[in-house]
């Protein structure tokens, strides 16, 4: 049987629609990494950080988190910068 | 001076040649590449044959698709995807109900298929796609494919 998937507000809605672009654009700065073992040890590293924290459920938490993958994504994205240049 | 307009001379003989090579047709540019310098020429001889026969260029493309290639590639990519269960995967098998992923892996197997196909797919679209025959649809879509 397949499980009824709680039915989120507005607010969750839009708070997971902002997790969700995260990991995207998470993963799409990844894709420009010049060295390949390094993509794989970045990607692998996302994914083990959304996980371990998925289980969040206040919005306080889920927030706090949103924001430090934002200034990781921050930091991958001045030292893919930093390194083109 | 002299010496400079000399070398400047060179640069843009060898500069004509580069654009006559890359705007008229193969056969022509390489017959004046031929009659311009005879020691390189000995040297581009045996590729010569393989310029001359197919006066098209080969520039690289993407291999032509078909619905049923676009299928076969969308459910290789999900097989390798070890989250998947290739007993249940068909095409009409949805990903968070039917296969078990989470959203997480939804977005992962969508950014999968862009680096198979070679193209972006934006997010209000990916969201869409939450079956393997959505995904075949799409791509065809994309690609003007009709059969």
């Amino acid at each position: 049987m397949t499980k009824q998937k709680p039915v989120l507000t507005l607010k969750q809605f839009m708070l997971r629609q902002e997790v969700l672009t995260l990991y995207r654009t998470i993963f799409r700065t990844i894709r420009q990494v010049p060295d390949e073992k390094s993509q794989l040890e970045l990607k692998d590293w996302a994914r083990r950080e959304f996980r371990e924290n998925a289980h969040h459920t206040e919005e306080l938490s889920i927030k706090m988190m949103l924001n430090y993958g934002k200034r990781c994504l921050s930091e991958l994205q001045t030292s893919l910068s930093l390194a083109k240049s | 001076m002299a010496g400079l307009m000399k070398s400047l001379r060179l640069v843009s003989r060898q500069a004509s040649f580069l654009r006559t090579y890359a705007t008229r047709p193969t056969t022509f540019a390489v017959t004046k590449f031929v009659r311009r310098n005879q020691l390189e020429a000995q040297i581009l001889a045996p590729s010569t044959s393989v310029l001359l026969s197919p006066l098209e260029r080969c520039y690289s493309s993407k291999p032509p698709l078909s619905l049923k290639l676009i299928t076969d590639r969308v459910l290789l990519v999900l097989k390798l995807y070890d989250k998947v269960d290739p007993g249940k995967l068909s095409l009409d098998s949805h990903f968070i109900n039917d296969l078990g992923l989470d959203s997480l892996d939804h977005v992962e197997v969508i950014m999968a298929m862009e680096d198979e196909f070679g193209f972006e797919i934006p997010d209000a679209d990916a969201e869409k796609l939450l079956k393997p025959g959505d995904i075949v649809r799409y791509v065809a879509d994309k690609e003007d494919i009709y059969h």
